[in-house]
């Protein structure tokens, strides 16, 4: 009975299926603290009927969008907001970005650069002085710690240290790795290997992959985006036909990759999407199917808390990471509400959102101090920057944790 | 993914029933593809209003109506349990099954009604209503409160009412954005000095009054934002309904979304559920938009999805249809019947729904599921609008089905 209709009459994401119930803006977390913010159904798709009219009628104020994408998980029909909204930034927005958005969108250019130089970088990026020029001259918040840069990239460890032992396995996986883990926190993909390897699956990389474009796309750098993008499904292409899964470690490249390319970059990953997953997905899945078993330290003590990055709950993943993590007998896993920590990304570097950001994710660092965890763990990269910045907590991704966990012989063992 | 129930749809009837069973020690997942109608709400959950006739000939009468379904001699013990259950949560409802209470609505009327948030105007019936001058006062700016009508609606009963609005510098800020002029955003302005502010503007437009009338905006800030507002104003006050979205809905959403998830319940928001796989007559499992071929199987499957704002109901030129399980749905063939012209008149469509049988169990194709249960706003033969029995309906087969699935009675006093 539904094709007939159904089918055809759907306006790109869903716009005119919004029935002006107002839901979304009860569940915006910058509504909640910046009153410039026209709120998502205004700047969703409201907005969007004057903007189709006229471009004139764009209201600036569609920069504080954090692209959380929380209005979209709330709204009853299925009206993708946060993807409307980004797609007017891009097409209605100042055309010519700000150097410093530019310098925060490149995350893989200036990685690469950072990493080479990271020990001066670091100790430069800590320094009072150079963060009151940056703030200053860029517009990047003194306040902010700026995430430390490795000095072996992740890349450059896997091919001298990793590469060669995974021809071993018999069954193998592609790791999109992204930024984070390649130029800020190799230790993550160091941790992934161990993982995988237990179970039995070797690790390949993508041919110089690119960034996943998700601060591209934030920052209106389109073109750029679909470039990279372009370039990655290609890659991703060629694993899939090689028989891999496509495994990531990083909330926000998971959904970019999967979700974003198609909606706001109109690329078409359709023959690829559905083998892109986070990491903890796919072990996950072997597990309950009973491919695989997990062994843990019978020595390992943990009480950690969960909290659910925007992209993790867009996803609607965190059930994965959190049932393998409650597999480990020695952990105690308290569930953190679901809220915006307020970094999302690249806003919260920006000296005109600082102050929103640390208000958005003032009452998530709240709880966690009164919990009084050492161990906050979640997928996203952005979100463990603000919380050490904010707390007491250090955050760990469940892949990292599950590894410290593990106890590898006894895994390995098991899955022989 | 395997649970013992799984239940698609988290509004007032997925929550119920979920909470139900998993205080029954029964591993429950709530599937919920937005947020639900519960953000419209008044207040005031609505059992009969008279209108549809007597509800003790209910089952001679209309047959196919949800309570002939469910039997009215169980509705007290529902009702009970009802108000149980939200006490647990953090709600307290007065009121008592047998003796509707009359509220008002956002336009003035006073309506039926038989569980009412605490706070709320309510009075046993009209002789009640205030001798003396009631004032009922406005928030300047605020989009979803017009004082004027709740006065004419007081004031065609005889009752002496004046309007006031009052604003302060915490809430005008708000209206730097005008459309984020909201309950949900004047509500978490509410808190510390600012609720003692408002009390003092209060006071000074309601000298002489007997009742000071609020628009429901208290919570969301402080948690008891009213109490320290009705301790400082010299005369009663009581809070009306908004327009959505409601804040005690909000609220209301958010304790039995929270209470349901303390009992161990997991809840996956902003999911849908697509399709189903049926073994041996029976279904075995579902599939939805974020898992992919990921399957959530359990023994029994509950549709609470609701009418047709949260999609439970689909309705095209060619009918009306059930969007998961393409279940047998009551409508009128003849689409010129579907709607009255009048918008006051009876609305035909507020009664579709799906068919269910004596156990509430849904049919595909004339054939009965036994482990697919309905209940809530999907299930047809109701008018929620005319007979003003929309919560009473959605509580009564949510308990209903808890009680189908476990093979006996819920009793208050074995749930904790
Ligand atoms: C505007 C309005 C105001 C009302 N006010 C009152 C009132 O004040 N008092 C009263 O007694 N009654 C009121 N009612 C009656 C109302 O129908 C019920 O009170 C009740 O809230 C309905 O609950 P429900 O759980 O059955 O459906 P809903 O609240 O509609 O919840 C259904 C949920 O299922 C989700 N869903 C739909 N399809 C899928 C899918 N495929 N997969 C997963 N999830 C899905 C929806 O997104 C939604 O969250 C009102 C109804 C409306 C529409
Ligand atoms: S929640 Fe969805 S339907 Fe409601 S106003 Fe927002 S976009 Fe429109
Ligand atoms: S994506 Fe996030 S910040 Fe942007 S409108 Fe939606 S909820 Fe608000």
């Amino acid at each position: 009975m539904k094709t007939k209709y159904e089918d055809k009459n759907i306006s790109a994401n869903n716009f005119e299926q919004c029935t002006k119930c107002t839901i979304c803006t009860a569940y915006c977390p910058v509504v909640e603290v910046n009153p410039l913010y026209p709120g998502p159904k205004q700047a969703g798709p409201d907005g969007e009927r004057y903007r189709l009219k006229e471009p004139m009628y764009y209201d600036m104020g569609l920069k504080y969008c954090l692209n959380c994408k929380r209005c979209e998980v709330a709204c009853p029909s299925g009206v993708r907001i946060g993807d409307i909204i980004a797609l007017a930034k891009a097409k209605n927005g100042p055309k010519i970005p700000k150097l410093r958005d530019v310098v925060l969108a490149n995350t893989d250019f200036v990685g690469s650069v950072a990493t080479v130089v990271a020990p001066v970088v670091n100790t430069t990026l800590r320094m009072g002085a150079v963060k009151k020029v940056m703030d200053v001259t860029l517009g990047v918040d003194h306040h902010r710690t700026m995430p430390a840069y490795a000095s072996q990239k992740f890349t450059t460890w896997f091919r001298k240290e990793a590469a060669a032992k995974q021809r071993e396995f018999e069954r193998s996986v592609t790791y999109f790795h992204g930024c984070y883990a390649n130029y800020n926190y190799p230790q993550l993909g160091k941790d992934l290997v161990k993982l995988l390897n237990a179970i039995g699956y070797g690790v390949n990389l993508m041919e110089g992959e690119r960034c996943c474009g998700v601060a591209k796309i934030v920052n209106g750098l389109m073109k750029d985006a679909t470039r990279d993008a372009k370039r990655n499904i290609g890659q991703m292409r060629r694993a899939v036909e090689m028989g891999d899964q496509i495994v990531t470690t990083s909330s926000t490249c998971t959904f970019t990759l999967r979700d974003e390319y198609e909606h706001v970059l109109g690329l078409d990953n359709s023959d690829v999407r559905d083998s892109i997953s986070l990491a903890t997905r796919f072990i996950y899945r072997l597990v309950e199917s009973g491919q695989v078993r997990l062994a843990f330290r019978e020595d390992f003590r943990m009480r950690a808390a969960y909290h659910s990055a925007c992209h993790i709950e867009k996803l609607g993943w965190s059930i994965y990471s959190t049932t393998l993590l409650k597999m480990i007998p020695g952990m105690e896993l308290i569930m953190l509400p679901s809220q915006c920590c307020g970094i999302a990304g690249t806003y919260g570097f920006k000296k005109e959102n600082y102050k929103y950001s640390q208000a958005i994710g003032r009452p998530l660092f709240d709880h966690i101090e009164k919990l009084g965890v050492e161990i906050v763990t979640t997928e996203c990269e952005t979100c463990k920057w603000q919380i050490e910045m904010s707390t007491s907590a250090k955050v760990m991704n469940p892949i990292s944790i599950l590894a410290e966990a593990i106890d590898v012989e006894k895994t390995r063992e098991l899955n022989k | 993914m395997k649970y013992d129930v799984i239940i698609a749809g988290g509004g007032l009837a997925g929550l119920m029933c979920g909470i139900a069973l998993q205080r029954e020690g029964r591993r429950v997942a709530i599937i919920s593809s937005g947020k639900s109608a519960l953000h419209f709400s008044s207040g005031s959950l609505e059992l009969w209003n008279g209108a549809g006739g007597s509800l003790e000939k209910i089952a001679e009468e209309k047959p196919t109506h949800p309570y002939a379904i469910v039997g009215t001699e169980h509705l007290e013990r529902y009702s009970n349990l009802t108000k149980d259950i939200f006490a647990a949560a953090g709600v307290t409802l007065t009121g008592d099954y047998g003796c509707n209470h009359l509220r008002l609505s956002p336009i003035g009327a006073m309506r039926p009604a038989w569980l009412t948030v605490n706070g709320f105007y309510t009075v046993t019936n009209e002789d009640e209503l205030p001798k003396g001058k009631v004032v009922v006062v406005g928030i300047e700016g605020f989009l979803d409160f017009y004082p004027e009508y709740v006065a004419d609606g007081l004031r065609l009963k005889g009752v002496e009412c004046e309007v006031a609005a009052v604003t302060l510098p915490a809430l005008e800020v708000l209206r730097e954005s005008a459309t984020e002029m909201r309950g949900v955003n004047i509500s978490r302005a509410l808190r510390g000095d600012v609720v003692e502010q408002l009390a003092e503007r209060v006071n000074a437009v309601s000298a002489g009054a007997e009742l000071v009338l609020l628009p429901a905006v208290f919570g969301l800030g402080d948690e008891d934002a009213l109490e320290r507002v009705a301790a400082r104003v010299s005369c009663q006050v009581k809070v009306v309904p908004t327009a959505s979205a409601s804040v005690v809905g909000v609220k209301m959403q958010r304790q039995l979304t929270e209470y349901f998830t303390l009992l161990g319940g997991t809840f996956l928001p902003g999911d849908k559920v697509k399709s189903y796989r049926v073994e041996q007559g029976l279904i075995a499992g579902v599939c939805t938009h974020n898992h992919g071929d990921v399957e959530f199987r359990a023994d029994s499957f509950v549709l609470a999805t609701g009418s047709f704002f949260g999609r439970g109901l689909v309705a095209n030129p060619d009918g009306v249809y059930e969007p998961i399980f393409g279940a047998d749905v009551d409508y009128d063939a003849d689409r010129a019947e579907w709607c009255s012209k009048s918008i006051l008149d009876t609305q035909p469509f507020q009664r579709y729904g799906v068919k269910v049988d004596s156990h509430l169990r849904v049919s595909i194709e004339s054939t009965t599921i036994d482990n697919l249960y309905a209940a809530g706003a999907v299930v047809g033969g109701a008018d929620a609008v005319k007979e003003g029995c929309g919560a009473g309906v959605v509580v009564s087969t949510a308990l209903m089905v808890a009680e189908e699935i476990l093979g006996r009675t819920l009793c208050e006093t074995n749930v904790k």
